[in-house]
């Protein structure tokens, strides 16, 4: 009887064990091959990188979760003089051409990276141009973080009461 | 008078007369082949009518990346489309241990060999980036790690290499400015070359900040395509036409003469054919009364040494009116694949 028994383990041991090892590899996430920039095996795609704390998601919170609407004010504040900021973006833009008179005051959404600061543009009816909207591009990086974006001049969609 | 709003606007209008006026005396040229009234076939691409952070045709496929480019692990972000607007992959791109995933390039080879370029981050705030490559089942198969290597754009060749274009990063995840910025990569043997240091060629102070864009000023100032000869690196912010011969594994660098400055100026498509003839496809919208679009051809300037765009003859025109071109989207083989009017369908040349 135990005998029985142990060679009945024996043999859904040795099937379990095949059908474990029949699984293929491709499977799971887990890619076939993963190296290095020098050839090195990897067991991990983040294996050996330091953490960088400001890109914890508990971080992220601090400024906007991740897939909201992204931050940037409408055209119905645009018109005026008035300086306004954009806080960092968590989320690519996908905004249309708004505004008028924009102008373009600063860059670095796209050299910096990380969690840049987004391009700040002014509203200017004095040096500006009337038919300028401003529109938010996405720049890349890859960074797979906070999207990094630049503000870009873009022809408004309203032109009522511009002179040219 | 009645017709002065339709007068063409300076910038782009002054290229584009100046382009035909020499298309049409040069006569002989390589731009006299390229006949955009005959059409080889036609297709719906209803993918074509979405925003697209960088959708072009590529060795028989029309390559789409989900807008805005994160990756999820049960849903494909990266679709490709046949000749006939089909489906025809749908990669699943996903990390064991990513947090997020996002996408910078997708590309095809000649023998249909899918590679994409990106970055991840786990919990713990790593950045990795990498370049991956897609088996027949649409999942990832083999992958390199590039980091501190960003790769903005990639283009692979049927050796199983990748070319990529980007920037290193210092550990404060800055740009490096003076790092390498073309590389190419094997799934078996890691990075092989890097090469193209802005900082080393002749007018780097004055490109200085230009090169700083890690993807340029806008989407589709700056090109990265290969065919089994050449790869090719155009820089429309700097002006500088890098090839790298691949049979002679050498690299050089060209000036091609600047396009018109102004901030309403853009590249919308660039192509590369098989036999290495290089188009691209321009938007001017500095006057928005008449914004302007037309078809250019790449060629070599005697006078400068350099090169220079050249109109393709009957291509220049209102931007979605007369003009025949909306956007080139890219080669297949030595035709080219464009739109002509917002309505998703692309042509092909003979």
């Amino acid at each position: 009887m135990r005998k029985r028994r142990s060679f009945h383990l024996t043999a859904a041991t040795t099937i379990l064990a095949s059908l474990i090892l029949t699984i293929p590899a491709t499977a799971g996430p887990t890619p076939n091959t993963l190296i290095s920039d020098s050839g090195k095996t990897l067991s991990s795609v983040f294996e050996g990188l330091r953490a960088n704390p400001a890109l914890r998601p508990d971080q992220w919170a601090k400024y906007q979760p991740l897939r909201r609407q992204w931050r940037g004010i409408g055209s119905s504040r645009l018109p005026g003089l008035s300086r306004i900021y954009f806080t960092e973006g968590a989320y690519c833009p996908t905004s249309t051409c708004e505004g008028n008179y924009a102008v373009i005051v600063s860059s670095g959404g796209c050299i910096s990276s990380g969690c840049p600061s987004v391009n700040n543009f002014i509203t200017d009816t004095q040096n500006g141009v009337c038919s300028d909207g401003a529109i938010d591009i996405e720049c890349g990086g890859g960074d797979a973080g906070p999207c990094c974006a630049n503000y870009e001049n873009c022809p408004s969609p309203s032109t009522t009461g511009c002179h040219r | 008078m009645k017709n002065s709003k339709y007068l063409l606007p300076l910038g782009l209008a002054a290229v584009l007369v100046l382009g035909l006026v020499e298309g049409l005396s040069a006569g002989d040229g390589p731009t006299s082949a390229t006949v955009l009234s005959e059409i080889s076939n036609q297709g719906n691409f209803a993918a074509v009518l979405q925003p697209g952070m960088h959708n072009y045709w590529s060795n028989g496929y029309l390559i789409t990346i989900d807008t805005p480019p994160f990756m999820v692990p049960d849903k494909a972000g990266v679709v490709l489309y046949d000749h006939y607007g089909a489906v025809a992959r749908q990669p699943i791109v996903w990390l064991e241990g990513a947090r997020e995933l996002s996408l910078t390039d997708v590309a095809v080879s000649r023998s249909g060999n899918l590679v994409v370029g990106g970055g991840t981050t786990n919990n713990e705030g790593a950045i990795a980036n990498f370049i991956a490559e897609i088996g027949a089942d649409d999942r990832l198969h083999r992958i390199v790690r590039t980091s501190p290597f960003v790769p903005a754009y990639v283009c692979a060749l049927d050796d199983g290499t990748v070319w990529a274009y980007g920037f290193d990063r210092d550990t404060s995840l800055n740009l490096v400015e003076n790092s390498p910025r073309l590389r190419q990569y094997s799934f078996d043997k890691g990075q092989l070359q890097a090469m193209l240091d802005p900082s080393t060629l002749p007018d780097a102070q004055a490109f200085r900040e230009t090169w700083r864009f890690s993807r340029g000023r806008y989407p589709g100032i700056i090109s990265l395509r290969c065919n089994s000869k050449t790869v090719v690196l155009y820089n429309g912010g700097t002006g500088d036409l890098v090839e790298y011969d691949l049979q002679r594994n050498h690299m050089s660098v060209s000036k091609v003469a600047a396009l018109p400055a102004d901030r309403m100026f853009h590249i919308t498509g660039f192509a590369l054919t098989d036999s290495g003839e290089m188009f691209a496809s321009f938007h001017d919208a500095a006057n928005t009364k008449a914004i302007v679009s037309g078809l250019f051809h790449l060629e070599r300037d005697s006078a400068s040494g350099g090169y220079k765009w050249r109109a393709v003859p009957g291509t220049a025109g209102l931007y979605l009116k007369d003009s025949p071109i909306e956007r080139l989207w890219g080669a297949d083989g030595d035709k080219l694949v464009f739109s002509r009017l917002k309505d998703g369908r692309l042509y092909w040349t003979k």
